[in-house]
Order: structure tokens, then sequence, then C-alpha cells
């Protein structure tokens, strides 16, 4: 029976845990004016109902973030330019002499080299994520092929995140980087071309006062 | 007789025998790059829980399926 009872306890205490963290992140979104979603083609997520690696089990999503959609146009471009350039090429006759079964051959090999660059470019960019959590920040990016780096920091132990923008494309389409100092041995935990810098900061700066307040009155 | 045989090899190749048997080592590389994709595309998904995981770990095996395919069409077609 006291075994059921403190089964019992605990229960509640955990849950009474996930109500504090809930309550405190609620109010921080609200503070800075922006509510669960998911916008820009997925590049910033609020409270998202995803899991990444290494997520514990109290641990929630507050903010995902990926480079805003804009930035891929470069890619997309040379990517309908290389879709359209073997009817082009063909077009001046250039390669007249060649037999058709190597233009075939040819051509269907330029297809598949076209759509596996779309492939690394998209995954590069969808799967390359900032995550700020209700305890910390997580920076996942994939350099190139197979490599992987994630980087940690604790909303307890970073400093005063900053922010950079400008310039015509960035303004308009209100994007650009956030820089979160922290204390470790890698320095600085950035967020590449994210949307809406101002409100990443403003998030991560109230998370993190939060933390310290609570962490002040000891509790 | 093997010196005859020889001469034979080397004036029946061709510009387009040459050209037929890169073009199938330059796709068996770009397959052995597909296989590296499928794997990356793995590393990525288990980064990151996503609805759209399955879809991109089908579209790289649907690649490398079609890169193997073009190997079997280059060697019978050319």
């Amino acid at each position: 029976m006291p075994e059921v009872y403190r089964a019992g306890s605990d229960f509640a205490k955990a849950s009474s845990d996930k109500e504090w963290w809930k309550e405190l992140v609620d109010g921080v979104l609200e503070k800075v004016g922006v509510e669960p979603g998911r916008t820009m083609l997925g590049a910033f997520c609020v409270r998202p109902d995803q899991k990444f690696m290494t997520q514990q089990e109290d641990e929630e999503i507050v903010l995902l973030l990926r480079a805003h959609p804009i930035t891929n146009l470069g890619w997309v471009l040379l990517v309908i330019l290389m879709l359209v350039l073997p009817g082009l090429i063909l077009g001046t006759g250039i390669f007249a002499a060649v037999p058709g079964k190597f233009i075939l051959v040819g051509k269907l090999a330029w297809y598949l080299v076209t759509l596996m660059y779309a492939m690394e470019r998209f995954l590069y960019w969808y799967y390359s994520v900032f995550i700020v959590t209700n305890e910390r920040l997580v920076d996942i990016d994939f350099e190139n092929l197979m490599y992987r780096i994630i980087t940690y920091a604790n909303l307890n132990h970073i400093e005063e995140p900053a922010m950079v923008t400008g310039g015509f494309i960035r303004s308009m389409f209100q994007y650009g980087d956030v820089f979160v100092t922290t204390a470790s041995e890698k320095p600085t935990i950035e967020a590449l071309g994210v949307p809406y810098p101002h409100k990443v900061v403003d998030i991560i700066s109230r998370l993190a006062e939060e933390l310290e307040k609570r962490r002040e009155r000891g509790e | 007789m093997s010196q005859i045989n020889l001469i034979d090899l080397i004036s029946n190749i061709t510009l387009f025998g040459v050209v037929k048997w890169m073009t199938v080592a330059g796709l068996v590389m770009y397959t052995a790059f597909a296989v590296v994709i499928v794997r990356q595309v793995g590393v990525m998904t288990e980064a990151v829980e996503d609805d759209v995981n399955g879809i991109i770990s089908l579209f790289a095996w649907v690649h490398l399926l079609l890169a193997a395919a073009l190997i079997v069409l280059a060697v019978a077609v050319l």
C-alpha cells in the first residue's frame, strides 16, 4: 500500500514539473507574440510535435528552426537550369554525329545527377536544424556526406544571445543569423539564415532569464 | 597465333566501344555514391524525427534503383 502511494506521489510530482515547464514556455511565447505552429515551409516551428536524437524524457522542443526557404533559391534555379540544359544543347545540333542510344543514356545519367544534386541540397537544408528546448540549445549541422556536427548548450550556461541581419533580401524576407555565446569549449552556437531572428533571440533570452530567476529563488 | 588474336582484338576496338565501357564504369561509381546517399539519409533521419522521413528514405532507395537500372540499360543498349 505505501508503495502504491509513493508511486502515485512521484507521478504527481513529475506531472507538476511538466506543468511548470509548460506554463513557463507558454508565458514566454505569449510575451514574444508567437503561437504554436509550423510556418515558413517548416523553417520556423513553434512547439512542434517532433523528437530529435538525444532528447531527454522531460525535454520539450520550444523552437525548431531551419534556414529560411528563400536561401534555397540559388540551387533551385541551378536545378531548373540543369533540367533544361540537355534540350538547349541538343537543339544546337553539336551532338548530331553521336548515335541516339548514347544520347539517351547520357540524358538519363544527366537527369539522375540532377536529381541527386537536388536531393543532397534539400537534405542539407531540411536536416540542418537549430532547436531550442526548455533546457538547452541544440545545433545539428551536416557539413558533407556522413559528417554530422551536434552542439549543445545548456540554457543556464549561455551568455546574451545576439542576431545579425541586414541587406535588402534579408530585410525583405525577415531572416538573419543568431549567435549564442557560451562558456564551453565551443564558444558560440549559431543559427544561420533563420526566419524572425529577433523573435528567436527574444525567446532564448526570456527562457534563460526565467531559468536564472528560478535558480536564484532556489526552486 | 596469339599475336594475331591480339591484333584482331586491338583492331576491333572502336571509339564508341571505349565510350560505352567508360560510361558503364562511371555509372558503377555513381551507383556506389547512391549507396552512400542511402546511408546518409539514414543518418539524417535518425537525427530529427519527422513525418517526411519515410518519403525521403523511399526517394533515396528509388534513386539507388534508378542508378542500378541505368547500368543495365547502358550495358544492354550501348
